[in-house]
């Protein structure tokens, strides 16, 4: 096998114009919902992207599942750019690339037995309906359902199943990645579990590739081998979970940290509440975009904008603090908080 | 009744009547919430968590639900018997209440002074200039920051975590002495999330005023709560003091849905998880709602509803089985 | 669950077998005149006579028979104005509503215009151009229609195309013409049913309008329309003459309507189950 990643997105950007006026249109600026994001996926690895609303990832996953175009930069699947395929090419990549979104009464369409649900993708690449049907009813099996449920219109199923059903369409095809957005954000917490087993089970079995685009930490540090974590656009922090999780870095990924409420009274200690809110990806701040929240800023973060540097091995900061990993004491000072440490 | 105890509720049972049958939303659901407490109310979706606190408040859904029984007594007085001009003065200067979703909660073509202002002068009639004072350092408490320009600004104009600290100062302009947040950070990012609760959290202190706090996430009830109360399919299985109850889950639905959060440290393997679903509120079992899902399963917990029964100071679990654990 | 309406049900079908057998049931010729016999009241009245059940007009013509033949001539007017309105209507509004961008645009440019355009005049001009008839007067409907289905539909299809479901038969390969027929199609079609049964009444009052001014149907065929039109000169003493066709033209728009809103709540599955 090569050394070449089953995904690799190289300086990714998004950006949209907000005009204003409808004949004669003004531009008033773009927001950079997407800027410059990039990092690879293996076959078979889970990457989690984490932050919060507006940060960028849900954009990130739609341009992986080129339901959008770039501004600029690529995404490559098997070492192919996917934004300019059409035709064949296209049916092809479609059927490497899946999703499961977060929605479950939004996923499936009312109108259809989730058996055409399933079965979309092979119906689109041709599948003759003795295939399709037999497909349809392991698939129903695989995630926990019976096959015969194939003929029940959504409505008929709880969040839990429907999402299950979401994740069966997704399989279908025998998919090299999918992308999971929020999956199990909508469901109750014991179904939760649940639905965060059968994905580990299936990948296990199926060698599938997840990108789990998810806010709780809990969940990527469960789901992911490696963890990306974006605020505005842009990756602030990214590295194997084992080490991040035990070594964070990042004030941004730090404050992201404390605000997990863990299920454990007393467990809050030493926290970073940041002030106000994430400011509008129009017009972000210059320099780092977190510097204005930050209670570690100095004078550089507020005009010279970080590079992600490395700072153990494949885990990469986007932070001025660690400009001197090796011999500044910032550094250190800013670890002592850690609530890792 | 006990000196502090601002809220008694005694065996609440709220149903839906439909064509098919009676939905046993909230069937016999007993608490007390005391003086500057926090209660946490957890349960998963279904379980009867909200109904509850909309049947506190009176303010169930048209068409369907009603309160069939019990009791709901706001300092000796049962609210649910008062006429509704009297529950109408009742709610927001008595006891209030936040709701998950702070885009529904405030009104979109008013400002947000108007909607404080609507608020406060419904407590205190004054002079608008004094109220609108008023309306400022209530924006002022809730840490809103230029609460003067904030005023003329409508909610379209915030963000969803500012929203909810304007629902939040609308819902305490009245002084309270018991505020129902149902799921008021569901909607928010975590860091906002967290703010909010301290927000929270410092305002209950300073005031003294009785929380109840409806919520799936048992983060925020340990970041929260003094107490917890845990529901499942209308009923409260176990309640008791937060550090007890994590530490010492008494009803394996407890245990079970606490063990199936993933943890921040630890291993990070398969989770524990719940198999199956709860069970339709049209027919309940006869015994222990949890009896179908729950591995402890005996007889009798299949035949008869397990009594309420003291396990520790201030910890009660209707389970047979308690005793495992 | 509402339960069958059988009411409106009955009356539907009695004025489709109308409409279908009316040769069978029509004690008199529609359009034989009995000049003696002119302006007779409905039999239970004084005056009225057992011969002409519901009257005559002021031609003497038998009211009852007109109203039998003139329910063919309205049904099959409004059924093919609407499948012709209708459908560009709905197909406009996917198209537009679903592609967005220019095609949108143009496309929703023509139905503003189609709103401001003087569809009565056009329908007079239609007449004069193509000739009096059947053609002519479901063209001019169907113009006077396909608009508000088409800014409906456009609408209900923005709302559905933000649905995780169509960008996931996107992911799944699915081509635009065929998340269009099997996903956003489907899930209009309770609207458009709605907007059928709601535009009965205007096709059928649109049918009477034109065939008023000459431009519909040429008499001496009857329609409804043409036939409250025809009496509403005389609405003081011959009050039947148009009051009975009304109330035939209420009674069918009615019980379409009554149908029309069990049919929703029978086809969409999310309301099935309550």
């Amino acid at each position: 096998m090569s050394d070449e990643p089953l995904l690799r997105v190289e300086g990714l950007k998004k950006h949209y114009r907000v005009t204003k006026g409808v004949l004669f249109s003004r531009t008033l600026g773009h927001v950079k919902a997407v800027d410059g994001v990039s990092f690879t996926l293996r076959a078979g690895e889970t990457v989690g992207l984490v932050g919060e609303s507006g940060c960028g990832k849900t954009t990130t996953s739609k341009l992986i599942l080129n339901l959008e175009a770039p501004t600029e930069g690529e995404v490559l699947l098997d070492g192919k750019p996917i934004h300019d395929l059409d035709g064949a090419e296209l049916i092809a990549f479609r059927a490497k690339v899946q999703a499961v979104f977060q929605d479950p009464w939004s996923s499936l369409n009312p109108r259809m037995t989730v058996g055409r649900t399933i079965a979309e993708s092979l119906i689109v690449n041709g599948w003759t309906q003795e295939r399709i049907k037999a497909r349809v009813s392991d698939l129903l099996v695989q995630v926990g359902l019976r096959a015969e449920q194939a003929t029940q219109y959504p409505h008929e199923f709880s969040g839990g199943q429907r999402q299950r059903i979401a994740l069966a369409a997704a399989l279908a095809s025998h998919p090299k990645l999918i992308v999971l957005d929020e999956p199990i954000s909508a469901l109750d917490v014991s179904i939760r579990a649940q639905m965060m087993n059968l994905l580990k089970d299936i990948q296990a079995e199926q060698n599938v590739a997840y990108l789990l685009v998810a806010h709780d930490l809990a969940t990527v540090r469960h789901m992911a081998d490696h963890t990306v974590v974006m605020y505005l656009g842009k990756i602030v922090e990214q590295g194997p979970t084992e080490s991040l999780f035990r070594d964070v870095r990042h004030p941004y990924t730090k404050a992201l940290f404390s605000a997990v409420l863990e299920a454990r009274p007393g467990a809050a200690a030493d926290e970073i509440e940041l002030k106000g809110e994430v400011p509008s990806p129009l017009n972000p701040p210059g320099g780092c975009r977190f510097h204005p929240r930050c209670p570690f800023a100095f004078d550089r973060c507020s005009h010279d904008e970080p590079d992600l540097r490395e700072v153990s091995p494949g885990h990469n900061v986007a932070c001025h603090l660690y400009d001197a990993v090796e011999t500044g004491k910032t550094s250190d000072a800013v670890r002592a908080t850690s609530p890792a440490s | 009744m006990n000196q502090d105890t601002v809220l008694q509720v005694r065996d609440l049972a709220t149903y839906f009547e439909l064509r098919r049958g009676v939905v046993k939303a909230v069937d016999g659901v007993s608490f007390d919430l005391r003086r500057g407490e926090v209660l946490g109310l957890v349960g998963e979706s279904g379980c009867g968590k909200s109904l509850t606190a909309l049947s506190i408040m009176r303010l169930l859904p048209k068409g369907g639900a009603r309160t069939v029984r019990g009791e709901v007594r706001l300092g000796g007085e049962n609210i649910l018997e008062l006429p509704a001009s009297r529950m109408r003065d009742i709610r927001g200067r008595r006891i209030s209440m936040i709701l998950q979703d702070p885009q529904t909660s405030l009104n979109p073509v008013f400002t947000i002074g108007e909607q404080l202002r609507e608020a406060i002068f419904r407590r205190a009639p004054a002079k608008t200039a004094e109220i609108m004072k008023e309306a400022v350092a209530a924006l002022r408490r809730v840490e809103i920051a230029a609460p003067e320009s904030r005023i003329s600004q409508y909610p379209h104009q915030m963000s969803g975590g500012m929203k909810q600290r304007v629902v939040g100062a609308i819902a305490m302009s009245g002084e309270p002495q018991v505020l129902i947040a149902d799921e008021p950070t569901t909607a928010l990012d975590v860091t906002i999330q967290l703010q909010y609760l301290k927000l929270l959290k410092r305002l209950q202190t300073e005031t003294g005023m009785a929380i109840l706090f409806i919520t799936h996430d048992f983060g925020v009830v340990a970041r929260m709560c003094d107490r917890v109360a845990v529901m499942y399919a209308g009923r409260i299985v176990e309640c008791g003091p937060v550090a007890e109850v994590f530490e010492r889950p008494a009803h394996p639905y407890t245990r079970a849905l606490i063990a199936s959060v993933p943890k921040m440290t630890g291993e990070r393997g398969r989770l524990a998880t719940i198999e199956g679903q709860p069970p339709s509120l049209l027919d309940l079992p006869p015994g222990c709602r949890f009896a179908p899902r729950c591995n402890l399963a005996e007889p009798q917990c299949i035949a008869t509803y397990p009594e309420t029964a003291d396990i520790g100071p201030a910890h009660t679990v209707s389970c047979w089985r308690s005793d495992t654990r | 669950m509402q339960r069958l309406p059988w009411i409106p049900i009955l009356i539907i079908l009695t004025i489709f077998a109308m409409a279908i057998f009316a040769p069978l049931l029509a004690p008199h010729d529609p359009i034989d005149q009995t000049l003696k016999d002119k302006l007779l009241p409905p039999f239970w009245f004084e005056g009225g006579s057992t011969k002409y059940i519901l009257g005559t007009d002021a031609f003497g013509r038998d009211i009852l028979s007109r109203l039998i033949y003139g329910a063919r001539v309205s049904l099959l007017v409004a059924l093919l104005a609407l499948t012709v309105g209708g459908g560009v209507g709905l197909t406009i509004g996917i198209v537009a509503g679903y592609l967005g961008g220019t095609i949108e645009t143009i496309l929703m440019r023509l139905v503003d215009a189609a709103f401001t355009f003087p569809a009565i005049l056009f329908a007079l001009l239609l007449s004069v151009t193509l000739g009096q008839g059947l053609g002519t007067l479901v063209i001019a409907i169907s113009l006077l229609l396909w608009a508000s289905f088409a800014r409906i539909i456009r609408g209900e299809v923005l709302a559905l195309k933000q649905r995780d479901f169509v960008a996931l038969a996107k992911v799944r390969g699915c081509s635009t013409l065929r998340i269009m027929a099997t996903h956003i199609l489907p899930n209009v079609l309770n609207t458009f049913l709605v907007l059928v049964t709601l535009n009965i009444g205007v096709v059928i009052i649109a049918e009477a309008s034109l065939s008023f001014l000459g431009a519909g149907i040429p008499p001496p065929t009857p329609t409804w329309g043409l036939m409250v039109s025809e009496g509403r000169g005389r609405i003081a003493d011959a009050w039947w003459v148009a009051l009975i066709p009304g109330i035939a033209i209420t009674l069918l728009v009615l019980s379409v309507n009554l149908f029309g809103d069990w049919l929703r709540d029978r086809l969409d599955p999310r309301l099935r189950q309550l």
